[in-house]
């Protein structure tokens, strides 16, 4: 069996094993993930939700998505898969239909599209540019497959039955109380007439049997009539179907599958593009985690959505640098940063392009976040108590080589023992050589460890937050200003409100 | 298709109005020149008067006078409508008469209820097609009257809304558009009593439709080749007759007999009313198209015909008439025996006209004597600049002025004793929304504003708001009592050719005229001696 997503998928672990679903919340995720999956199956939300079991399946599934970032092979899976929902509505409408000739109808119209759907994939990814290991592979297999002998004898049979049915056509007349009805074509005639009469105009004529897949009585008789005047077509339509009850190819189904992982998610970045935001391809690394132009894919929707600005940032950890700690003014952009660096290595991960114009990623054993939540009334534990069971899988020596995001732990302890415990959970993650981001309001954090480095969110002149990320030492007396400020209570301003 | 008798490239729109238009109407008393508009005082039978009352004529010229013209182009191209209809008046007429007969149809037809293009019911599928002939046939009607007055016809407006009629309705669309009514026919009662059938007759459909086999051997993609209505001997359906006939063809091969069962009957009914809803579908445009026109041509008609009603209420009333002069040079007003018609119009024309020249003058200060005919003055030629802006006649024997962007009136209303408390605070603020609106092409008429405090306050305001608008560039008439703002301004502008002082006559034997000349202000507004006229001394 071939897989798009795992190079060797008898290995892998099944989807849901490594289910990443606290990190995708923290992630905002969610968000994200509602827009890619808009126009697509619950299924394909599964298939977002958990990592690659190993670097190769990560390297695997970033050749495949490079090929479908191509205008020609994005056309060619988008128009196949156009084609295969097409086919499953048809399938539904076939177990839906009342009357045998109408199951046998529907049957020939879902068969022909998926033998025409094949074929003309086949045709086109031999031609295109692809050239990852996934997609070949896949062409390998529709070229056995579409040139056996029996798919072959199928195919003719299709094609002209199809053509035959297509082609027929009857003219209705309605006069003195009765229809009669001929095989042929009109002119049209006062179609015409009314285009001439309003030249701007053009409308087709609602279909009175539509509404519903039955026939209604008059459409019965019709069919009844076109029947008797067409007997051998029917024959043979009766005939297909007792012969090829059964014709879809399990590893088809796979592939069929597997497709919107990398389809969904090209439109989608197709479409940010078209807003004005980039993303790229990480390239690999060994050690320096870095990126230009960073944003929160998800603050982005929500700004795209309300007419908002986005502000990009920089990312650089350099060769022996661990952490990062973040502080800076409330609303500066610290969660919306960490968020960001979060889904950089999710995407990566995943073998998806990441939001940023460049990046360059190294390979992460897994990827780890710690969000301070509300306090659980349903386990009656305290805020603190909740977190340190929430960091205990996280601080284990299984996670080395891991990356860690890590927003506002402890904030309910005394801020001796917050500093202290931060210090600890800094200590322990950088000796088993994990790296993150830890964004806190205790500056402390960033002073005399090793491999920690300090990052602030920056403020302009007037104390007004830029949403800018950069590497400095935390200088919190401003942020007290600007909250005053805010709020019009410094003696020059209450001065002038007296006066 | 555009109307266009209100300006020459595009239809009415209430955008651009007067700021505060209820207000200007109320100080100017133009309710006066709304009902006249609304007296008809054209029809004559057997030489008398027969006088009719149509307040939509008086709202159109309301809602049109409210919109100011800023061109001269604009206001020629109106004057030359005004000048066809005051010589066609009975043409006039007929097209107003016509338009409201046609929209007051359609409004018994229900048109609130039902909007166009609508998918509905058999019910409302026939309710459409009988608009749709109600407003072919009222537009057949009004292009009919143009093509009867066309070679008389001067003014571009009237020329070109003619022509766009011949095109739009050229012989051959009209052609069109009748074969495509008659088709449908069969399906409403569109020709009432115009071609009735005997009793014995019916319409009934013939109907050739093309079709596909779509999905699921479903019909579909169908195209229609013929559509027609045949009038035939009526047949009961469920007579002798019909059964046998039924029988027999229920029993030909290659037929569908109706008579076979009702379901069948109901889906050719179906059939009919998509055929005829398709049919329509193509006319939802033009219906829509042809509502607009309606719409317009009435409103735009109606403002002429106002217009003529108001012309004639001034030659009932012997009160002289002319089309103003609109002058694109700042500051220009002449006048010759400029009246003011509403209360001409009450008295009958027995009122004083006033002849002066004040081209040049920005601001105007008109005071003096009581009851002397100060603010009557003032109203005259806030009356005359919107008559002159909207096109229409103006009660004098000539009248030249400049056109302005907007006029503001900002008039004291004693009369009104809701403002008894804070009147000034009111007085202010009225001020300040018509500052916050004005630009400085505008007019503005103040009528002794700010006397509802003290003399001297009232001036220190007056003088401070007066100076700051002439010097925006605002064109101000002002009647005041202020006798410190008067003197005030009189005398810092003894060389500024822009200020001219005014004052209602006042003769050597202290008789008044109710003339208002050139005159510079005095300390005394006569006060006393209209006090000593009313009480004796």
């Amino acid at each position: 069996m071939i897989s798009l997503l795992s190079k060797n998928p008898n290995k892998s672990k099944k989807s849901g094993e490594n289910s990443q679903l606290t990190v995708l919340s923290d992630l905002n995720f969610d968000q994200i993930l509602d827009r890619i999956c808009l126009e697509w199956d619950s299924e394909l939300r599964k298939m977002y939700e958990s990592f690659p079991s190993s670097k190769e399946d990560e390297d695997y599934r970033k050749d495949i998505y490079q090929d479908f970032k191509k205008d020609d092979v994005y056309e060619i899976m988008s128009g196949h898969y156009s084609l295969i929902r097409e086919r499953r509505e048809y399938s539904a409408r076939k177990e839906d239909a009342y009357e045998l000739i109408q199951k046998q109808t529907w049957y020939l119209r879902e068969i022909h599209t998926y033998v025409s759907s094949l074929e003309l994939m086949h045709d086109k990814l031999g031609n295109s540019s692809c050239s990852s290991e996934g997609l070949k592979e896949l062409s390998a297999f529709l070229d056995g497959y579409l040139s056996d002998e029996n798919f072959r004898n199928m195919s003719n049979i299709i094609n002209a039955l199809w053509k035959e049915l297509s082609d027929f056509h009857v003219i209705l007349t309605y006069e003195k109380g009765r229809f009669t009805l001929t095989n042929g074509v009109t002119e049209g005639a006062y179609d015409k007439f009314l285009s001439e009469c309003f030249p701007e105009e053009h409308h087709t004529m609602t279909n009175p049997f539509a509404g519903t897949e039955y026939f209604s009585d008059l459409e019965n008789e019709i069919i009844k009539l076109f029947q008797r005047k067409n007997h051998s077509f029917f024959k043979k339509l009766e005939k297909f179907c007792k012969d090829y009850p059964e014709v879809f190819s399990e590893q088809i189904s796979v592939f069929e599958s597997e497709i919107p992982y990398y389809l969904a998610f090209a439109k989608f970045q197709r479409s940010m593009k078209e807003h004005g935001f980039d993303m790229c391809t990480a390239s690999k690394s060994d050690d320096t985690l870095s990126a230009s132009g960073l944003y929160d894919l998800a603050l982005a929707l929500t700004n795209m959505d309300n007419g908002k600005e986005t502000v990009p940032n920089e990312l650089f950890m350099d060769k022996g640098e661990s952490f990062f700690v973040l502080t800076g003014p409330n609303q500066g952009g610290k969660t919306t940063y960490a968020r960001s660096l979060g889904q950089l290595i999710y995407f990566n991960k995943m073998g998806l392009d990441v939001p940023a114009c460049s990046s360059s990623v190294p390979y992460y054993t897994n990827l780890w976040t710690h969000f301070s939540v509300e306090e659980s009334i349903e386990s009656g534990r305290g805020k603190l108590m909740d977190e340190l069971e929430r960091l205990k899988p996280i601080m284990h020596e299984s996670q080395e080589g891991a990356f860690i995001v890590i927003n506002e732990l402890f904030t309910t302890a005394a801020n001796y023992d917050a500093i202290e415990m931060g210090r600890r959970v800094l200590d322990y993650l950088t000796g088993i050589k994990c790296r993150g981001i830890y964004v806190t309001h205790l500056g402390e954090l960033s002073k005399n460890s090793k491999g920690v480095v300090s990052l602030i969110a920056c403020v302009d002149e007037n104390n007004v937050q830029t949403f800018k990320i950069e590497r400095n030492t935390p200088a919190e007396a401003t942020y007290i200003n600007r909250q005053v400020l805010k709020y019009h209570l410094t003696y020059e301003q209450l001065k002038e409100r007296f006066s | 298709m555009n109307v266009n008798l209100l300006y020459k490239d595009r239809e009415w729109s209430s955008a651009g109005s007067y700021f505060d238009y209820n207000s200007v109407t109320k100080d100017l008393g133009l309710k006066a020149i709304f009902n006249a508009a609304s007296t008809d005082s054209i029809t004559r039978m057997g030489g008398t008067a027969v006088t009719s009352f149509d307040p939509y004529l008086g709202l159109s010229v309301k809602r049109v006078m409210g919109v100011p013209l800023k061109t001269k182009e604009e206001i020629g191209y109106r004057q030359e409508i005004m000048q066809d209809c005051f010589k066609k008046q009975s043409m006039t007429d007929s097209l107003y008469r016509i338009s409201k007969t046609v929209l007051d149809e359609w409004e018994k037809l229900g048109r609130k209820n039902n909007s166009i293009g609508e998918i509905g019911t058999k019910a409302k599928l026939i309710t459409d097609l009988k608009v749709l002939k109600l407003l072919y046939d009222g537009i057949a009607l009004i292009k009919k009257i143009f093509s009867e007055n066309a070679e008389t016809l001067q003014s571009e407006g009237l020329k070109s809304l003619y022509d766009r009629l011949e095109n739009e309705f050229s012989e051959e669309k009209t052609e069109q558009l009748e074969a495509l009514i008659d088709s449908v026919s069969f399906f409403a009662d569109i020709y009432g009593n115009s071609r009735e059938l005997d009793s014995f007759s019916v319409r009934v459909p013939r109907i050739k439709i093309e079709c596909g086999l779509m999905d699921g051997l479903k019909i579909g993609d169908l195209k229609l080749d013929e559509l027609e209505t045949v009038v035939m001997k009526y047949n009961k359906q469920y007579g002798i007759g019909s059964r046998v006939k039924g029988k027999i063809s229920s029993l030909t091969p290659g037929v569908i007999s109706l008579y076979k069962d009702q379901a069948i009957q109901e889906d050719a009914e179906a059939i009919e009313f998509l055929v005829v809803s398709h049919v329509y579908s193509y006319c939802t445009s033009f219906v829509s198209m042809l509502g607009a026109f309606f719409d317009q041509f009435h409103f735009q008609i109606a403002f002429y015909l106002g217009a003529i009603n108001f012309k004639a209420a001034l030659q009932n009333c012997k009160i002289e008439f002319c089309f103003p002069v609109a002058e694109d040079a700042e500051d220009c007003l002449e006048y010759d025996e400029l009246k003011e018609p509403v209360l001409s119009m009450e008295i009958k024309g027995k009122t004083v006209g006033n002849t002066g020249r004040l081209s040049g003058k920005q601001l105007v200060v008109i005071t003096g004597a009581n009851q002397g005919g100060k603010s009557t003055f003032l109203r005259s030629l806030g009356v005359s600049q919107l008559l002159m802006q909207c096109g229409m006649v103006v009660p004098a024997k000539r009248f030249k002025s400049s056109i302005h962007t907007s006029v503001f009136t900002h008039f004291t209303r004693r009369e009104d004793s809701a403002m008894n408390s804070g009147r000034l605070d009111e007085e202010l603020r009225r001020m300040d929304r018509i500052v916050s609106n004005l630009d400085k092409d505008s007019l503005i008429l103040l009528n002794e504003s700010f006397a509802t405090t003290t003399e001297k306050d009232g001036s220190r305001i007056a003088y401070g708001i007066i100076k700051a608008l002439k010097e925006h560039g605002v064109r101000i008439y002002t009647v005041t009592h202020l006798l410190s703002f008067a003197q005030q301004t009189y005398k810092e502008s003894a060389s500024d050719e822009k200020v001219c002082f005014m004052c209602a006559e006042h003769l050597d034997n202290g008789k008044r005229t109710y003339k208002i000349i050139p005159h510079e202000p005095e300390m005394t507004s006569f006060g006393l001696e209209l006090y000593d006229e009313v009480l004796g001394s």
